[in-house]
């Protein structure tokens, strides 16, 4: 409402920058449990993938999908996960059969990385139960190798990230958990739960906090050997108080060239797990900036974008949250942490009354500087009751930066409020654009189609750089990729991770304003090659191969 | 959890006030609103309350109220409310009484206020209000009280209804700034407080408030400056000291940010917030044991602090809980805080006079805080009042054994011994 009010005596964009295109890829729905949302089991929604799993040059969308709290009761297992192959115009067809995922108990999200190092992506997913792997068979079709891969367990994993911590080229893993759930054991509204006066879901709060793994990637070189190892408490992931993890992302912050990890944990402190370089990692948040709001208040973590906002060269860290709390923008300051700039850069205020989810740092304009949005929904029903100053259905936020670091909100879509949850994003009809695709808790997956050249006519122009390697981390995640032009540069990682349990393709995309060319393109892989290019035409997809070792 | 930069330091005051308030009778602690930034005592004061018109027919006294009534009037939606006629109170000041056939209700309300009873604030005040629709105290009560139930949104639909009927009062208004500010809505608080400090330029909550609103915007340079009007009216103000320290971080002049948040500390030394600013201000300096120093202590205090949130949170609703209470007793005893302790206790004596687990409970916190006067004078109390309790000699028999007075601890057994052997 304030935000209505407090926007309408600015300059507006004549309309949302991002259309729904439903005819894109149908009227695809995932499950959640019920739409009383008894149990906090059913209020966090899927997951999403935006990869390119049949090497064909699109985007494809993978869509994790839940279960209910019948189908658990009654030991059938979850709803599958399914594949979605992209025509190349951004239409979305079911994958065929080869492509089908067998279910877990309760899918919740994804990560997507070369984990067999044959150069084809393969899918990590979530679950509520045990997680699932599933490895790409040269993009004929993907195999469950959970079992082979040692994946055990019953826990409730939300976002996972893959990253080689070990620098050894081979993938390894981090999954975020959330809480020990047993629907049994935990009582429904009307149990003692109250949210503002009002009955609702029991949990996060009271309820147990489950700790994240690391898994390191060993590989399946013998009968004998796991493929996944964990190594939380060697690596020393494993703080004096576990977090209620959901987001999860991978950054060098402190620019050392290993790389560390940035979890958002809900209504517990967020995690920074600097990667020490010797096979372990040390928890910096508090000491870094980025565990607390500024005010010293542990907020309630969802989605986690990084991405150079101002310009530095250094990376920054955006995290959504619940309603009542700011989304919290963490401006870098070198190794020597963060420092939060949310009010002063815009993102706070507009936030407030709002519940955030997935969110990604991207050039959506293609202006030359980082923009974001944020897709919103309340996890309680009763929002819609008086006196919450907020509700359950919320509108969807885009954040435009001007350019000087500061951002102003928009709505994201013409189409009002919805209940929206995770998001994945990716250039899905190859106009050089960055779209969204999200999940509607309850409702469709919905493909948001960046319309910045609705009209055909090019003004902005843009760079996409992908890194590869003959072997190993043979999609370079960890890679890093410098790009100047007349006007600008800015830095990116190469990384999967981010957002709200869902992955993205490992590419860094650059908008460039209105310079055609890139002067020069910096890359460097995380085994310590370096690759420079100079004089780079815009509006190409710049596949930079790593150079064999000197 | 809806958190306000304005809702969770306002223990301090009320703290001062009734510190060593513990086993005096109710009428000795002080009846002042539990809220420092959004007092009534800022407000338009009511005249005091005749005795109720029979015509009116409200409830006698808060405790009437059923609690279906309380709940109505929680889930009633202000906005609803009805208008006023345009003008009828463009001579209302805050010495003008509410209508003969409201005003028992209005101080029924009030008193509410004060023991955080809201519910049954908000039955009476919109009872008042449909009555004598938009009375300017009757706004502006109901609208603090939303403010202290954390409905921000209908705070500030009421009190801009009462700066729209009674605008001459707008310098009392800083509850609607801080509504803005708490719904994330900056230039509307910044405004707001613009208008505050305008109309009445001795408000130090305005002024704090401004200087938050502008941080939030950016302006910190203007920040500072309201910062230190606050301060230059009440020098002590602990929290504008602390927000006056991030201000000057955010200037990069470290060294007077720690001196500002030293003394934040100094007058406030539970509070997590100051500890947690304290370990990015020694850091920056380069003092990292310091800097250390001051994130366990932020650790230790948020813990127990977080806490202290989920009892109060309990409490918003059912005002009246005993267990709560207990507990908050409790989690100050563990920070240290012995102004929480006090006002626990107190409210708890005021829930349940002459309760001897109340005595007995008082005891054990001030022994825990090493607080030796304050205990002794328990100690006083319980064999005043509670001389033929078996318990209450055992606990004062702990007491003394644990100070090291063996003497008192075996008068204390004796007299315990005696109680249950049936003398007297």
């Amino acid at each position: 409402m304030w935000t209505t009010l407090l926007f309408a005596s600015l300059p507006q964009a004549a309309q949302p920058l991002f259309v729904d295109d439903s005819q894109a890829l149908g009227d695809v729905r995932t499950t959640c449990g019920t739409r009383a949302k008894d149990y906090i089991i059913e209020v966090n929604g899927g997951g999403l993938a935006l990869c390119d799993f049949d090497r064909d040059g699109d985007l494809d969308l993978l869509v994790v999908d839940g279960s209910t709290l019948e189908r658990v009761k009654a030991e059938q297992p979850g709803l599958p996960t399914r594949l979605f192959l992209n025509d190349g115009a951004g239409r979305f067809t079911p994958a065929p059969e080869s492509w089908a995922m067998t279910p877990g108990r309760w899918g919740m999200g994804c990560a997507v990385g070369d984990v067999d190092g044959d150069g084809w992506l393969d899918v990590y997913v979530t679950n509520w139960g045990t997680d699932k792997l599933y490895l790409n068979r040269n993009g004929a079709g993907f195999l469950d190798a959970s079992a082979r891969w040692s994946l055990s367990g019953q826990r409730w994993g939300t976002s996972a990230a893959f990253l080689d911590y070990d620098r050894d080229g081979r993938l390894d893993l981090y999954v975020a958990n959330y809480l020990a759930f047993d629907p049994a054991t935990i009582s429904p509204p009307g149990g003692g739960c109250a949210w503002k006066g009002f009955p609702v879901m029991c949990g996060p709060e009271g309820l147990t906090p489950l700790h994240d793994q690391l898994l390191v990637n060993v590989g399946i070189a013998s009968d004998t050997q796991p493929g996944f190892r964990d190594v939380t408490a060697g690596a020393k992931v494993r703080p004096e108080e576990a977090g209620f993890a959901l987001g999860v992302t991978t950054l060098d912050y402190d620019l050392d060239g290993d790389v560390d990890l940035y979890v958002a944990n809900d209504s517990t402190p967020n995690f920074l797990w600097e990667n020490q370089g010797d096979g372990t990692f040390k928890e910096v948040g508090l000491a870094r900036g980025v565990a607390y709001d500024m005010n010293g208040k542990e907020q309630a973590g969802m989605g986690v974008a990084v991405g150079d906002v101002n310009g530095d060269g250094r990376d920054d860290l955006f995290v959504t949250n619940f309603s009542g709390e700011n989304n919290t923008l963490y401006l870098s300051k070198g190794e020597r942490g963060f420092t939060e700039r949310s009010g002063p850069t815009g993102l706070a205020g507009p936030s407030v009354v709002k519940l955030g989810w997935g969110t990604a740092l991207e050039d959506f304009d293609l202006d030359g500087d980082l923009d974001t949005f944020v897709l919103n929904g309340h996890v309680y029903p009763q929002a819609d009751n008086a006196g919450t100053d907020t509700s359950y259905a919320q509108e969807a936020q885009f954040y435009r930066n001007d350019g000087a670091g500061r951002f102003r909100a928009e709505p994201l879509l013409a189409d009002g409020r919805l209940v929206l949850r995770a998001s994945s994003v990716g250039d899905i009809d190859g106009d050089g654009d960055v779209d969204i695709v999200a999940i509607e808790l309850d409702g469709r997956v919905r493909v948001l189609r960046n319309t910045l050249e609705r009209d055909g006519e090019r003004k902005l122009n843009w760079l996409a750089v992908r890194l590869t390697a003959p072997d190993g981390n043979r999609f370079a995640l960890g890679g890093r990729v410098v790009v100047e032009w007349d006007g600008g540069s800015r830095a990116r990682e190469i990384r999967t991770s981010g957002g709200y349990q869902s992955a993205i393709e490992p590419l860094a995309h650059f908008g460039l304003g209105a310079a055609t060319r890139a002067r020069r393109v910096r890359a460097s892989w995380p085994s310590g090659e370096t690759l420079e290019v100079l004089d780079v035409p815009a509006n190409q997809t710049l596949v930079l191969e790593r150079p064999k070792a000197k | 959890m809806l958190k306000s930069a304005f809702s969770h330091h306002s223990r301090c005051t009320l703290a001062a006030l009734i510190a060593g308030a513990a086993l005096l009778p109710i009428s000795a602690a002080s009846s002042v609103p539990a809220s420092r930034s959004t007092s009534a005592a800022q407000a338009p004061t009511p005249s005091p309350a005749p005795p109720t018109s029979a015509a009116s027919q409200p409830p006698r006294g808060a405790t009437e109220l059923s609690a279906a009534q309380r709940e109505a009037a929680l889930r009633f939606d202000p906005r609803q409310l009805p208008r006023g006629e345009r003008g009828a109170w463009v001579d209302w000041g805050p010495s003008v009484p509410p209508p003969e056939n409201v005003r028992a209700a209005f101080a029924l309300g009030a008193r509410s206020y004060q023991e955080g009873d809201y519910g049954a604030c908000l039955a009476l005040l919109q009872d008042v209000l449909r009555r004598a629709p938009d009375q300017p105290g009757a706004l502006y009560q109901a609208a603090t009280a939303y403010f202290r139930l954390r409905r921000y949104g209908d705070c500030a639909v009421l009190a801009e209804r009462f700066v729209e009927v009674a605008p001459k009062e707008v310098g009392a208004t800083q509850v609607l700034g801080h509504a803005h500010y708490t719904l994330g809505d900056y230039p509307r608080a910044l405004e707001h407080y613009q208008r505050v400090v305008a109309a009445a330029p001795s408000s130090v909550e305005a002024w704090r408030g401004l200087g938050l609103a502008r941080l939030k915007l950016g302006d910190t340079t203007g920040a500072l400056t309201a910062l230190d009007r606050a301060l230059a009216l009440r020098p002590e103000h602990a929290d504008a000291l602390v927000w006056r320290a991030q201000a000057l971080v955010e200037l990069e002049r470290n060294s007077e940010a720690l001196e500002s948040a030293l003394r934040g500390r100094d007058l406030a030394p539970f509070e997590p917030r100051t500890w947690f600013l304290l370990g990015s201000i020694f850091a920056a300096l380069g003092r990292e044991a310091d800097a250390d120093a001051a994130r366990a202590r932020f650790v230790e205090l948020n813990r127990i602090d977080q806490q202290v949130r989920a009892q109060e949170a309990l409490l918003l609703t059912d005002p009246r809980a005993v267990e709560p209470r207990v507990r908050l007793v409790r989690l100050h005893v563990a920070a240290g805080d012995r102004e929480g302790v006090a006002e626990n206790l107190a409210r708890l004596q005021r829930l349940l006079p002459d309760n001897l687990d109340v005595g007995a409970l008082a005891l054990e916190a001030h022994a825990a805080l090493g607080d030796h006067s304050a205990a002794e004078a328990v100690v006083a109390e319980l064999e005043k009042r509670f001389a033929e309790s078996e318990l209450a000699w055992s606990a004062i028999e702990s007491y003394w054994r644990a100070r090291g007075d063996e003497d008192r601890a075996r008068r204390a057994a004796d007299r315990r011994k005696a109680l249950r052997s049936g003398q007297r």
